[in-house]
């Protein structure tokens, strides 16, 4: 099920989902879910029950503030990629917060690697992600996540091939940065 | 760190333990139906907060002068009856006007009855017999009645000079 991004049909429909109707609401989810859950487990490197967590909230609070949804300032799926976001961001602190309580959030080990290897890099993973700036992350999102290419990137975001190229780069950098300190001191 | 870039950044595969479309929604609908009521109720509640404060605020603003009753009393008018006017009190004429009035008329008959009147003013009320006299002569003479004989409201005087008008 496929709903045309920033359509007068999704508008609509988050409308009549805001008003209580549940077709409307399902519809909505039901079309979304699968871009939803891919990033969000793309945000949360996999971990599998930070993930679960991760999707229920963040559908929890777009049906919370669906109201608060316009769509003349972008598409439903842009808008519940923001929630996404701060999902993760208060994920991440409350991570931190309960670090030493909660060792980590799960996940099991890739083959060759303990679980303790595994965990730790990819709450890493998630930690750096979650500091990145926005333009960052959503360059990199399009890039690796979404597999699109620099000429389609460039189009969506309006600015030229060799924009996107530089803009990669210091994303990728931010990323390599950010990654090991927060990776290796755990 | 272990691992490639691409690799940590690379679309991860669905874990078993993620929420389906259907959990989701079971999940949410709740939540949005709930989320709505709660944006009707807090909609209403700032409404009537606006409405409470405003009412409140003009309560505060109303000038404390005392206010004017007008208490307006319907009573039907009484009817006044309206003040009679005493009688016109016509004054007596004297005998001088009634002589005046006598000499100025053309009727024989009131001529006559004119003189009478100023001679009988004139000896009761002025005791002035001459004129009371002159007066009853005239009036004698205005009747032009031959032997005229005496009335029993004549006066004394009247009485006696019929006689001598023969």
């Amino acid at each position: 099920m496929t709903l045309p991004a920033g359509s007068d049909v999704e508008a609509a429909l988050v409308r009549a989902a805001g008003r209580g109707d549940a077709a409307a609401w399902r519809h909505l989810l039901e079309a979304n879910a699968p871009r939803v859950a891919a990033y969000v487990r793309w945000r949360c490197a996999g971990l599998p029950d930070l993930t679960a967590d991760a999707i229920q909230q963040t559908w929890l609070e777009a049906a919370r503030h669906l109201g608060r949804f316009d769509p003349a300032r972008g598409s439903f799926s842009d808008w519940i990629g923001g929630i996404v976001r701060k999902v993760m961001l208060a994920e991440v602190r409350k991570w931190r917060r309960y670090r030493y309580r909660h060792r980590s959030f799960d996940g099991g080990p890739e083959p060759g690697r303990t679980p303790a290897e595994a965990t730790g890099e990819a709450e890493a993973v998630v930690r750096a992600l979650a500091e990145l700036p926005a333009e960052y992350e959503e360059i990199l999102r399009a890039k690796y996540l979404d597999g699109r290419s620099v000429r389609d990137i460039a189009e969506s975001l309006r600015i030229s091939p060799k924009a996107v190229e530089s803009r990669l780069t210091r994303a990728r950098e931010a990323f390599r940065t950010a990654f090991p300190q927060l990776g290796v001191e755990t | 760190m272990n691992g490639d870039l691409d690799d940590w950044l690379a679309p991860r595969q669905r874990a078993a333990t993620e929420p389906t479309a259907e959990e989701l929604f079971a999940k949410t609908h709740g939540a949005l139906r709930c989320g709505g009521h709660l944006r009707w109720l807090g909609r209403t509640a700032a409404a009537l907060a606006f409405l409470t404060v405003g009412y409140g605020a003009g309560l505060a603003t109303v000038p404390t002068e005392t206010r004017t009753v007008i208490v307006e009393v319907l009573a039907a008018p009484i009817p006044v009856p309206e003040p009679v006017p005493p009688p016109e009190v016509v004054p007596e004429p004297t005998a001088t006007q009634l002589e005046m009035r006598a000499e100025l008329s053309d009727d024989p008959v009131e001529i006559a009855a004119l003189y009478r009147r100023a001679g009988d003013q004139y000896l009761n009320t002025d005791r002035d017999y001459p004129r009371a006299t002159r007066c009853y002569r005239l009036h004698l003479r205005a009747l032009n009645r031959p032997n005229p004989a005496p009335e029993p409201d004549d006066s004394w005087l009247l009485a006696s000079l019929k006689p001598q008008s023969r």
